[in-house]
């Protein structure tokens, strides 16, 4: 996540309000990398069963393509894909989900309606996906992020599900919010500022005032607590606060005495809210 | 067969010998002169902390794997009880979305281009 809402890609700092690049150069640059660039806009036509040129997802990657080489800056020395993929890849998802086909149902069961909202989450939450990596795959433990990815989406999916689930599924549900609720306040708050009101890791980390890197370590501490706790045969220790956030746990505390998923299932359904 | 303490003979200690005798100190020389510094170097800043960088990217050829892997793992994560089985089947179609929409199929092995 994060992150990677966490990442400082080149994009994300300040831009040049002219072209580095002439004319030519720019030039270049999109016809280098147009192919790879229709190549995106494929991907997520493919991932969300749309049609990457009747519903303008082309258009939409050459378009940030485009945008992109005017503001590229080589003496950076940011490779130009590693800056533009991101981008690109934001333009397409943005135009996919404005096409008419993104809510028609009759192409897919509402199932796979309810999925693609999701997975829109998802690659906001974990911006590396859109980057074309694993979130935090350093390790190359594969499984461990398809398992970050699999309880982030589970987060995401309990809100609806809080709000407009039938009685028996929200006590199924009920399951998940109660693992969730046994968290440390500040933690729940990390997860509820994350999934439920779309705050990257950076933008949590800037509001409490603390190192990025502090959240973005905690959120995988509390993601691996989670799988372990939602697969029954595990039970995992319940993590601690760390120190560089022990001044924001405090306030929460103090601010709050319970977390918002604590909130939840002390209140009425979905009434508390922060 | 366990040996008892004081099975093994010990060599008798050796007198220790006094000292022959201890050196003279010397005197302080003298002190060298304080210099006036040139003045402290500005701190630059920190570059930017790159938090987290994954190594791996996804590759097509890798696809029907990983979505395997993702079918296991909500197998794992969420069995019979844990979620309804339709919240379930939308949290692992959008896993396996998202993973989707990030694999391109003409993707350079890294993004050194």
């Amino acid at each position: 996540m994060d992150g990677d809402s966490t990442e400082t890609s080149q994009h994300e700092i300040e831009r040049p309000t002219t072209s580095i690049l002439s004319q030519d150069e720019i030039g270049q640059l999109v016809l280098e990398h147009q192919g790879w660039a229709e190549s995106i806009a494929r991907s997520v036509a493919r991932a969300w069963n749309m049609d990457w040129r009747g519903d303008g997802l082309d258009g939409a990657a050459l378009e940030a393509l485009l945008f992109c080489a005017r503001r590229f800056d080589p003496s950076r020395g940011i490779p130009f894909r590693g800056y533009a993929r991101r981008r690109i890849h934001e333009a397409s998802t943005e135009e996919a989900r404005k096409s008419k086909n993104w809510t028609n149902t009759s192409k897919g069961s509402s199932s796979e309606e309810e999925a693609r909202k999701l997975s829109i989450k998802l690659l906001d939450s974990f911006p590396e996906l859109r980057d074309g990596y694993l979130p935090g795959a350093e390790d190359d433990d594969v499984r461990g992020s398809i398992r970050s990815l699999l309880v982030g989406a589970s987060i995401s999916a309990i809100k609806e599900g809080v709000e407009t689930s039938t009685p028996e599924d929200y006590m199924d549900i009920k399951k998940v919010v109660e693992i969730i609720s046994s968290l440390e306040p500040v933690h729940q708050l990390l997860l509820w500022k994350t999934y439920w009101e779309g705050h990257s890791l950076r933008t949590v980390a800037e509001g409490w005032d603390t190192d990025e890197l502090n959240v973005i370590r905690e959120h995988k501490v509390i993601i691996e607590y989670l799988s372990k706790c939602f697969s029954i045969s595990k039970k995992g220790t319940r993590p601690k606060v760390r120190p560089g956030l022990r001044t924001a746990a405090f306030k929460i505390k103090k601010d709050s005495e319970a977390g918002p998923f604590t909130q939840i299932l002390e209140g009425s359904r979905g009434e508390k809210r922060r | 067969m366990v040996k008892k303490i004081g099975d093994k003979k010990i060599d008798p200690l050796s007198p220790t010998k006094g000292p022959d005798s201890v050196a003279k100190t010397t005197g302080v020389e003298g002190v060298d002169p304080v210099k006036a510094t040139s003045g402290v170097a500005g701190t630059s800043a920190v570059g930017g902390v790159r938090a987290r960088k994954s190594t791996r990217m996804m590759s097509m050829a890798e696809r029907e794997e990983l979505f395997k892997m993702v079918s296991e793992e909500a197998d794992k994560l969420f069995p019979p009880g844990t979620l309804p089985k339709h919240k379930k089947e939308v949290i692992e179609g959008a896993v396996k979305m998202a993973i989707d929409a990030a694999i391109t199929d003409e993707e350079p092995e890294d993004l050194e281009k």
